[in-house]
């Protein structure tokens, strides 16, 4: 396609260079600060800036057994598994009323669950605070950011399962019902398997965004601290090269999560055909055995 | 300074919606264009941008309304001067003026919700994202 526009336009060529400077200059944009990171993270010096003095995995080190930071991150995976298994469990049950149910208005209600996406965190963090302390009289705690969180994560898995719902076909499960399938059955043996890439797509993104909420979670967590949190903290007094090692070592969690994630879905989905393979060729192999026996006498279509 | 920060932190949103509607576009109606005359630019401005005029709006949407409430980024870098209408209301409710930051909030709430009524058909994502 290049090609051909350079016939068209003399000038072709002078706009690619343009657009890749542009596109290289974006990347750096946005990797440097990250890239700035992770190297000061390893330097020496205890003040964070260039030059750098040396190179030096101490603050990594030093990570383990700073005490306030494992309580934080303790906290923090306490508080990212419950929001993940109740944002999932709730969010995958109101997709399928949302996909299936005959509700008047569906785009309305769509818009009203997805509103918390399009809602700064902020208004939401105020707006829990009022309600759980001025209303209902419960103090900020570490329950009451697993509720403000699940609230902001549940229309993601809401969003995810129901567009993987929409497209699944329903008459997979007339099938299955007119060969006898209880509901549950149908729930178990035929719904679930074909809608569970979304639902674990949601859930990843429930687990990722609940690693690093800060915005909610800061209003309504009372004086328990989870990891962003600590890191925000810590900015006040300056940044330390151990906040450094920290959000470095956070970034590669989070990113060790999503991959994980895929590639046991990849990983499942590779077994899955395996399997299929295998069971194709015993089939075969039984088929083949029958007609040896002469038990089956194979018809023209099958040779 | 902020308004860099705010860049960086938003640019992505904007760049997937309008990803999104590029990757959709057919390139051979560029081509057509400047088959039967057009000149490249006029070639764009007839074919491909009133095709991605939708995802514009709704990408401009979805970096707009987070920062109506941005919160994060003015406190930790804004200094003095970065103070947003997210930090305003934060200030408000740490210093129990409960019902200036609820006003404030109820505020930035109905520019959002003006925005969204405003704006709903181009957030009928499945144009973008098929």
């Amino acid at each position: 396609m290049a090609d051909d526009l350079r016939a068209v336009n003399p000038r072709a060529r002078l706009f690619q260079t343009i657009l890749s400077v542009y596109g290289v200059g974006i990347y750096i944009f946005l990797f440097a600060p990250i890239a700035v990171l992770i190297l000061l993270s390893f330097n020496s010096s205890s003040v964070v800036g260039f030059p750098m003095a040396g190179f030096t995995t101490d603050w990594y080190a030093r990570l383990p057994h700073d005490t306030v930071i494992l309580d934080a991150l303790s906290r923090t995976l306490l508080v990212a598994f419950w929001v993940t298994v109740l944002s999932t469990l709730i969010g995958t049950m109101a997709a399928f009323p949302l996909v299936r149910a005959n509700i008047k208005n569906r785009g309305g209600v769509r818009v009203f669950i997805t509103l918390p996406i399009m809602m700064p965190g902020l208004l939401i963090g105020v707006a829990i605070l009022v309600l759980a302390s001025n209303v209902l009289h419960i103090q900020p705690s570490l329950k009451v950011a697993i509720i403000g969180q699940t609230v902001l994560a549940t229309p993601f898995v809401i969003l995810v399962v129901s567009s993987r719902l929409e497209a699944l076909d329903r008459n997979f499960e007339r099938a299955a019902a007119d060969l006898g399938a209880s509901p549950l059955q149908r729930l178990l043996y035929v719904v679930l398997p074909l809608v569970y890439p979304g639902i674990i797509a949601g859930a990843l993104i429930a687990a990722t965004l609940s690693l690093d909420e800060f915005v909610v979670t800061n209003f309504i967590i009372g004086a328990d601290q989870t990891l962003p949190i600590y890191i925000y903290n810590q900015l006040k007094f300056g940044i330390t090269p151990e906040v450094n090692a920290l959000a470095t070592m956070m970034l590669l969690g989070t990113l060790a999560v999503v991959g994980v994630t895929f590639g046991a879905l990849r990983l499942v989905k590779v077994l899955a055909t395996v399997a299929k393979k295998s069971k194709q060729v015993e089939e075969v192999e039984e088929a083949e055995e029958a007609i040896a026996h002469g038990l089956l006498v194979p018809r023209a279509r099958d040779v | 300074m902020c308004y860099i920060v705010l860049v960086y932190l938003y640019f992505p949103f904007a760049a997937l919606t309008l990803y999104a509607s590029l990757e959709r576009f057919d390139w051979r109606l560029l081509h057509a264009a400047v088959d039967l005359g057009a000149t490249p630019m006029r070639a764009i401005a007839t074919t491909l941008l009133p095709q991605m005029r939708l995802a514009m709006v709704t990408a401009g949407i979805f970096v707009f309304i987070p920062i109506l409430g941005e919160y994060l980024a003015p406190a930790a870098i804004g200094g003095t001067n970065g103070v947003m209408m997210g930090n305003l209301v934060a200030n408000f409710f740490s210093g129990y003026l409960l019902p200036l930051g609820s006003a404030a909030s109820v505020l930035i709430a109905l520019v959002i919700l003006i925005v969204l009524i405003l704006f709903r058909r181009s957030l009928d994502t499945k144009d973008i994202y098929g």
